[in-house]
């Protein structure tokens, strides 16, 4: 009866205002997620439950805080930038381990981001630092500009100045790993105790996490859809639900709009067409296309999603005239993106475009955009950086690769992020459309729930009021 | 108005036979004699606001100190108030010796102020009595308040049939969050203080929350994911007055000079009391915030848990009776202890963790007082009596407070109004990021009831 009334108050009640009651230990805390975690590696991870998971198991250099502001994290300080800002002292608070026992070293530190500098997704991270070209290259083996100095220090050296290193350094992808370990084995604050048949994951608190050790006992990692989701939500089995849609009858949330979705204009299969579809597509209507795209989206009109940067209001688009003699083009996109395709084929028609829309698997996407085998082509990026610098790095990287974005390192260093944004968008033939996002659904009692800046939530912060028997 | 102000201190020696009440009743008789000179008709008129129960006893003491110098003492009812003159001057009396007294709060201290007025009526101003003929005189005493005399001090005034009175009122705030609460005699002079531990201080401060010494801590050190401390105030070893522990840090023990907390001694336990029973140091969980089952006399790093059980707090009383300590868990159940740490009766349920033990009545029991253990934005000050028997029962709720803002959890007991009953203090963190202390008390002088 007195659980039952605390559950009921604490539905009511703000996350960390509960009377009496210090957050607690104990108890299992179960999660569904959009999709299976898979294997959560943070140099690796694209998608949200991904991410989710690599939260849970890894450790940064720096932390973004709930209120955007960089905190140290693995380290003792926030990285300071040598006189002229072309390198950056970093130093390991002492006494840190991996899950394994290992202690974490500037060694590892290098390691982690030679690692990340071969990494398809999250290979911006490493891109100011001098000689991580040569790595990604396959033409050495550790990054030239990363100096271990010292046991529990570093230097980082760059080709140019980049005063927002740190806030790059604070995604998630940076995480560090032990050197020669497996991507499950962290510094974070949840080891890995299994693996379900559905590619869930079960984890237990680390001990020796530097920021203490999660309340929770075990956090498990489900992947569920909607139907799923809220079924086990009514059967008490779900805790907190991280999905694009809200729980029906659950108290929920906003999470930061963090993936964005653009249509790339391939300009050399289209030549002179390429502008006017661009005109064509920049001008759509991106409420109607949020509308339809339905759960958390919103228009984007700029490069950059809101959870990055919120990037100043885009004047109004005036419809372009019509396109001339009929042109027929190729549409491809993610069988994710299938119903947005098929709007902007409607939409095209209109226009007189025809297009004809091709879906093929994520994977297979990315094969795709690399050949350069596609006339427009829809491409969702969820994105780890927060603030406009290092997100226009992450945004290069990943609609045009390692080049596109060594481009747009050259361009922060000359423009403001605005400037340099829409500089970016143009290289690209990108044409944004909308930016979607989570929601955060949770069961009375939970409390402890604070969703970062890129959308991922630390779950070692979740405390539960009354613990469901499970 | 002529007035000479004399401010005497009378020898401390405490269980001397005259005792308090005698001691400043001779001290007063003594001061009268020097001035006015034997034998004299002397009316008589004491009051104690606030400790109406010293108004007879220190009236039959002041007019035997009198009479033993020759003075003829006529009694007059303190309800003549400021009309006390015009009323000694129609008995006849010579002079009018007007006694207030009182305890001073957070020192066990009877003080007493004593206006000697002439009242015999000057020659030259017979048609304008209202006009005193000679010079007034102020003294003003203190003496340690002995047993004898608090209790005389609250007896009027507390239990009836309706049981104690108690009152929770507002203290003072501070700007930030109250991890740990103590207090106790933290310089060693008697006094009786606050002391207060943040992530970013150890502060030791009056009951109307004036600073008297600070140590700045260092906020950043690693820690669990919400900072926890515990603090000790007393008698902890040859130096140092003030012990605390912040989860994930080393201890420290603080010894209070001038107004400043300089540490002493690193320790390697957290400590959890120094009361009459002796100090009591414990443990944090490695990584956690909350404290283990350990309880040991002396820091022992490598003390061993008694059980597996973990405990979100521990509360000592001041002046042990049956149940003299005990453990809050994270699911509110409060496990009394003994004196000699056994238990000491069965587990009481729905205790928050903002938690003292307090003889708040005086009959010689500790009473729990804790925060609500419900949910809300908004807290409670409840005062439970821990009922004897082996069975679970549910505990008598001696008192249940209007709501206070905030969450409560710290809380600490000490004699803070100097009535010789143990009062409680509990901090309630506030939404907005501070703290607001609350006294419990069951001293009228501190009445405001909520």
């Amino acid at each position: 009866m007195r659980r039952a009334l605390l559950a009921a108050l604490a539905a009511s009640v703000p996350a960390g205002i509960m009377a009496g009651l210090p957050p607690r230990y104990g108890g299992e805390i179960a999660v569904a997620l959009a999709t299976a975690p898979g294997e959560p590696d943070p140099a690796r991870a694209s998608l949200p439950a991904q991410l989710e998971a690599a939260r849970a198991l890894h450790a940064t250099l720096v932390e973004v805080g709930p209120d955007g502001q960089l905190r140290p994290g693995l380290l003792a300080a926030l990285p300071e930038a040598e006189p002229g800002g072309r390198a950056f002292r970093l130093r390991l608070r002492a006494g840190l381990h991996f899950h394994d026992g290992r202690p974490v070293t500037a060694g590892d530190v290098a390691a982690s981001l030679a690692r990340l500098a071969t990494s398809r997704s999250h290979g911006w991270i490493a891109l100011p630092l001098s000689g991580s070209e040569e790595v990604r290259e396959g033409r050495a083996a550790a990054i030239a500009g990363v100096q271990v100095v010292g046991d529990l220090e570093l230097r980082l050296a760059l080709d140019a100045p980049f005063p927002e290193l740190p806030r790059a350094l604070a995604a998630l992808p940076a995480a560090v790993l032990p050197r020669g370990g497996p991507p499950t084995t962290g510094a974070g604050p949840f080891r890995l105790s299994s693996r379900a048949p559905d590619g869930g994951l079960r984890l237990v608190p680390f001990d020796g996490f530097w920021r203490g050790r999660p309340y929770p006992d075990g956090l498990s990692l489900l992947a569920t859809d909607a139907r799923r989701a809220a079924r086990a939500f009514g059967r008490g089995e779900v805790d907190l639900a991280l999905r694009p849609e809200a729980v029906a009858g659950a108290a929920s949330r906003d999470v930061p709009a963090s993936t964005a979705t653009y249509a790339l204009v391939n300009g050399r299969r289209l030549g002179r067409l390429a502008d006017d579809l661009r005109r064509a597509l920049g001008s759509l209507d991106r409420s109607e296309l949020a509308r339809l795209a339905g759960g958390r989206a919103v228009p984007l009109s700029a490069l950059l999603p809101p959870s990055t940067w919120q990037a100043p209001a885009a004047g109004p688009v005036h419809a372009p005239p019509r396109i001339g003699g009929n042109p027929r083009i190729s549409l491809l996109a993610a069988e994710g993106n299938r119903a947005l395709a098929d709007r902007l084929q409607v939409k095209l028609f209109d226009r007189g475009v025809r297009a004809a829309v091709e879906t093929v698997r994520a994977e297979a996407l990315a094969g795709r955009l690399a050949e350069g085998a596609y006339d427009v082509a829809l491409v969702s990026l969820t994105f780890t950086s927060s603030g406009p610098h290092p997100a226009i790095l992450e945004a290069a990287w990943g609609l045009g690769g390692p080049a596109a974005a060594r481009r747009a390192l050259q361009r922060l260093g000359a423009a403001d992020a605005a400037t340099a944004a829409g500089e970016v968008a143009e290289e690209l033939g990108v044409v944004p459309l909308l930016a979607t996002g989570l929601r955060a659904s949770w069961r009375p009692g939970l409390e402890g729930l604070e969703v970062l800046p890129d959308g991922t939530v630390d779950a070692g912060d979740l405390w539960s009021v009354s613990r469901p028997a499970r | 108005m002529l007035a000479l102000v004399l401010a005497l201190a009378l020898p401390a020696s405490a269980a001397d036979a005259p005792g308090a009440l005698g001691r400043a009743a001779g001290e007063v008789a003594s001061r009268l004699a020097e001035e006015a000179g034997a034998p004299e008709a002397v009316a008589l008129q004491v009051a104690a606001p606030g400790a109406d129960g010293l108004v007879g006893p220190l009236a039959a003491a002041l007019s035997e100190a009198l009479s033993r110098r020759g003075f003829a003492v006529a009694l007059l009812s303190a309800a003549a108030g400021p009309g006390g003159e015009e009323a000694a001057r129609i008995l006849g009396a010579d002079r009018l010796l007007r006694v207030t007294a009182g305890l001073v709060p957070g020192r066990r201290e009877l003080a007493l102020t004593a206006e000697s007025l002439p009242t015999r009526p000057s020659f030259f101003l017979q048609r304008a009595p209202e006009f005193r003929a000679g010079g007034a005189r102020l003294w003003t005493l203190s003496t340690p308040a002995d047993e004898t005399t608090l209790l005389l001090a609250r007896s009027a005034n507390r239990a009836g049939p309706a049981g104690p009175a108690l009152w929770v009122r507002p203290l003072f705030k501070v700007d930030d969050r109250i991890l740990a609460l103590g207090a106790g005699d933290a310089a060693g002079d008697g006094s009786t203080s606050l002391v207060l531990v943040t992530p970013r201080s150890v502060s030791v401060l009056t009951l109307g929350g004036i600073i008297r010494a600070r140590y700045v801590l260092d906020p950043d050190v690693p820690g669990p994911r919400h900072p926890a401390a515990t603090v000790a105030v007393g008698r902890l070893g040859a130096r140092g007055r003030v012990a605390i522990q912040r989860a994930g840090s080393p201890g420290l023990l603080l010894e209070m000079a001038g107004g400043t907390l300089l540490p002493v001694e690193t320790l390697s336990a957290a400590p959890l009391a120094a009361s009459e029973g002796g100090a009591l140091f414990g443990a944090f969980v490695p990584g956690k915030a909350s404290l283990a089952d350990v309880l040991e006399p002396v820091p022992d790093p490598v003390a061993r848990p008694r059980s597996p059980r973990e405990f979100v707090a521990f509360a000592s009383a001041p002046r042990p009776g049956r149940v003299a300590h005990a453990w809050v868990s994270g699911d509110g159940v409060l496990t009394p202890l003994g004196p000699g740490l056994e238990p000491a009766g069965p587990p009481l349920e729905g205790v928050g963790s903002g938690v003292a033990l307090a003889d708040v009545d005086g009959d010689g029991e500790p009473e729990v007082v804790a925060s609500s253990p419900e949910a809300g934005a908004t807290d409670r000050v409840r005062v439970l009596r821990v009922n004897a028997g082996a069975s679970a029962s549910p505990p008598t709720v001696v008192l249940e407070s209007a709501p206070v803002p905030g969450s409560i959890l710290a809380a600490a007991a000490a004699d803070l109004t100097g009535d010789g009953i143990d009062d409680a203090v509990v901090a309630a963190v506030l939404p907005g990021g501070g703290s607001e202390l609350w006294l419990v008390t069951s001293d009228p002088r501190f009445a405001e009831d909520r």
